[in-house]
């Protein structure tokens, strides 16, 4: 048996999930081998003192007003969205206007070009910013 | 794991999607405990954690259309909160710091009850240790520490929340549990007996 999945089997044991065939195998891997007898009982120590602990329980008035913010939050998320959907089309839409319409001063056209330039830049810095960060980003390999 | 009547789930999960408000304040009723203890599990602070559950909330509701009813609600919404609080930890670049203990409503509580003032002082003390190990263990070991330990989950559970097979969940605990005895033994190396004597005192 290799020795990963020697390792497989003494986690199913210490945690009760080793099946019939797997018994017999581990139990022979055991046999033979000092330093997984060794480890077994290591793990079993860390296990015992885990065992004497438990994640402490929110108490009542926090999950009162968790379920409330949400259940009061329902009607507002659909607001948010079709709010700042209908400002952010508006906003193009105004500056694509002032920026083709020839009758208007070069000065109005001029700002708001600057304007969708200023926030183009700003959006490639934050996205940048985001990209430098994920380097160093300790969870860039979790699964999502 | 709230799994219990699933018929009721469903009922009220095909209701929630298509639009009712009541079914879906009632799932959030019947989830919230669990969903806030899995959130505090991962970012400590249960101002943060509220937040991240909400927002798991929320977002479970407006992704409902994609969710099938007939399959268990909590490990969708799981993988909803945990991928928020991945998020949450990876901007905050605080990664290792774990003030969850310093909180009356989070960290880790002594099981038993029935002690002297000594030893539950002791027991608080081991088991802030135990949870500053946790913090230093990489997000993938402490979620599966945290899910086989503290939530009591299955392999096959564990496996269906995360996507993994069986295996995978083994050798995962087997270094995630590696990881906690290094990492809690250099911490009792520095203060006291080791992890066995001190196991063994107890």
């Amino acid at each position: 048996m290799n020795l990963d999945r020697a390792r497989q089997l003494l986690m199913a044991k210490l945690d009760g999930e080793l099946e019939a065939s797997e018994a017999a195998e581990l139990e022979a891997a055991l046999a033979s081998d000092p330093s997984l007898r060794r480890e077994l009982l290591r793990l079993e120590a860390l296990g015992h003192e885990l065992d004497r602990y438990r994640l402490k329980d929110p108490a009542d008035e926090v999950l009162e007003a968790l379920a409330r913010s949400v259940i009061a939050r329902t009607g507002l998320h659909l607001g948010w969205f079709l709010a700042g959907g209908g400002a952010l089309l508006l906003f193009a839409a105004a500056v694509v206007a002032v920026l083709r319409d020839p009758a208007l001063p070069l000065v109005f056209r001029g700002s708001a070009g600057g304007l969708l330039l200023g926030l183009s830049l700003l959006f490639a810095v934050k996205v940048r910013e985001r990209w430098l960060e994920r380097q160093h980003d300790p969870y860039r390999y979790v699964t999502r | 794991m709230p799994s219990r009547e699933p018929e009721l789930e469903s009922s009220l999960l095909r209701r929630a999607r298509d639009g009712d408000r009541e079914a879906f304040a009632a799932l959030v009723l019947r989830h919230r405990r669990e969903a806030l203890q899995v959130a505090l599990g991962f970012v400590g602070d249960l101002e943060d954690a509220r937040d991240l559950t909400q927002e798991a909330f929320l977002r479970a509701l407006s992704h409902m259309h994609r969710f099938d009813v007939e399959r268990p609600f909590f490990p969708w919404f799981y993988r909803i909160l945990r991928n928020l609080c991945f998020n949450f930890l990876a901007k905050r670049g605080r990664h290792g710091e774990c003030p969850l203990v310093l909180e009356r409503d989070g960290g880790i509580d002594p099981a038993g009850a029935g002690v002297s003032p000594l030893q539950s002082l002791e027991a608080s003390e081991r088991g802030e240790r135990i949870w500053q190990a946790l913090c230093t263990l990489s997000p993938e070991h402490r979620e599966i520490i945290l899910l086989r330990h503290f939530r009591d989950l299955s392999y096959q559970e564990i496996a269906g929340f995360l996507h993994i097979p069986r295996g995978t969940v083994m050798s995962r605990l087997f270094y995630a549990r590696a990881a906690l005895r290094e990492a809690l033994e250099s911490r009792l190396g520095k203060e006291g007996p080791t992890l066995a004597e001190a196991t063994e005192a107890s």
